[in-house]
């Protein structure tokens, strides 16, 4: 583990210079540009604020406004879930890459998540902090960095493994997708984690932890 | 990733954070998560160029 982490250390600059050119790739030709990276997020928050406020709107008290809410919860998910779908493929995508230079293979799923984490705002909790205008004064949190970087570890783990896995078993992109789709439904990400219902094995499985 | 999302709608929307189990836990999975993730890669990098 401390090997991997030193080779992506030392080789930080090939990482930085992989990440830009992605996003470059990535955007080439497009009209909107770099503007893709903010665009892409705020349509799904308009998607599932239009569900949840018109067609099945939520009247939980406690996450009103809720498409604030919502923001809170889709940019991480976001994050998290693009980086695995890229990075469970990107050794078999860069095949010629890997065959033709001489560098450590566990750069390319780093990439797809840093690259990933370049649309996530550095800091969003100022735009939609929603002030408290009553009760007493609250401590904030921690600054956003810190669950930032436990999603980062936990991210580029996942894709270490199923970037390597993915090209011996390659159904498992597939599998992927459904996971992850499953997933989604199994975080509090369009609901908020009190009203998951006493006694549900979700709950079951979270309770030790709070 | 609920202790993660959690952490930051506390975060960010509640304005306090009292999910730090939940949170110190991800973080918890997460090293476990980059451990295996990097024995199997480690395990796995030379068969790689074979099987592209």
């Amino acid at each position: 583990m401390i090997a991997a982490v030193l080779s992506l250390v030392r080789y930080r600059a090939l990482v930085r210079s992989l990440v830009s050119r992605e996003l470059k790739a990535r955007y080439r030709g497009s009209v909107l540009g770099f503007l893709w990276s903010f665009v892409n997020p705020l349509l799904l928050l308009l998607t599932y604020t239009l569900v949840f406020s018109v067609i099945l709107p939520n009247r939980q008290p406690d996450i009103q406004p809720y498409f604030l809410f919502l923001f809170c919860g889709i940019l991480p998910w976001t994050w998290f879930s693009a980086s695995l779908a890229e990075s469970s493929g990107i050794i078999i995508a860069s095949g010629n890459l890997i065959k033709k230079v001489l560098f450590p293979a566990e750069v390319l799923p780093t990439v797809s998540v840093l690259a990933n984490l370049v649309h996530f705002p550095p800091r969003p909790a100022h735009p939609v902090r929603v002030p408290r205008l009553e009760g007493p004064p609250r401590v904030d949190g921690p600054p956003p960095p810190l669950p930032m970087l436990v999603q980062l570890v936990l991210t580029v783990g996942l894709a270490l493994l199923l970037s390597a896995l993915t090209v011996h078993f390659r159904d498992l992109q597939n599998i992927l997708t459904h996971v992850l789709h499953l997933w989604f439904f199994a975080t509090p990400v369009i609901y908020s984690y009190a009203a998951i219902g006493e006694g549900t094995l979700l709950r079951r499985a979270l309770r030790s932890t709070r | 990733m609920t202790h993660v999302v959690v952490t930051y709608q506390q975060m960010l929307f509640h304005g306090n954070v009292d999910h730090w189990r939940g949170l110190f836990l991800a973080l918890l999975v997460g090293l476990v998560a980059f451990a295996a993730g990097a024995l199997l890669f480690d395990r796995l990098r030379d068969t790689l160029p074979e099987e592209v």
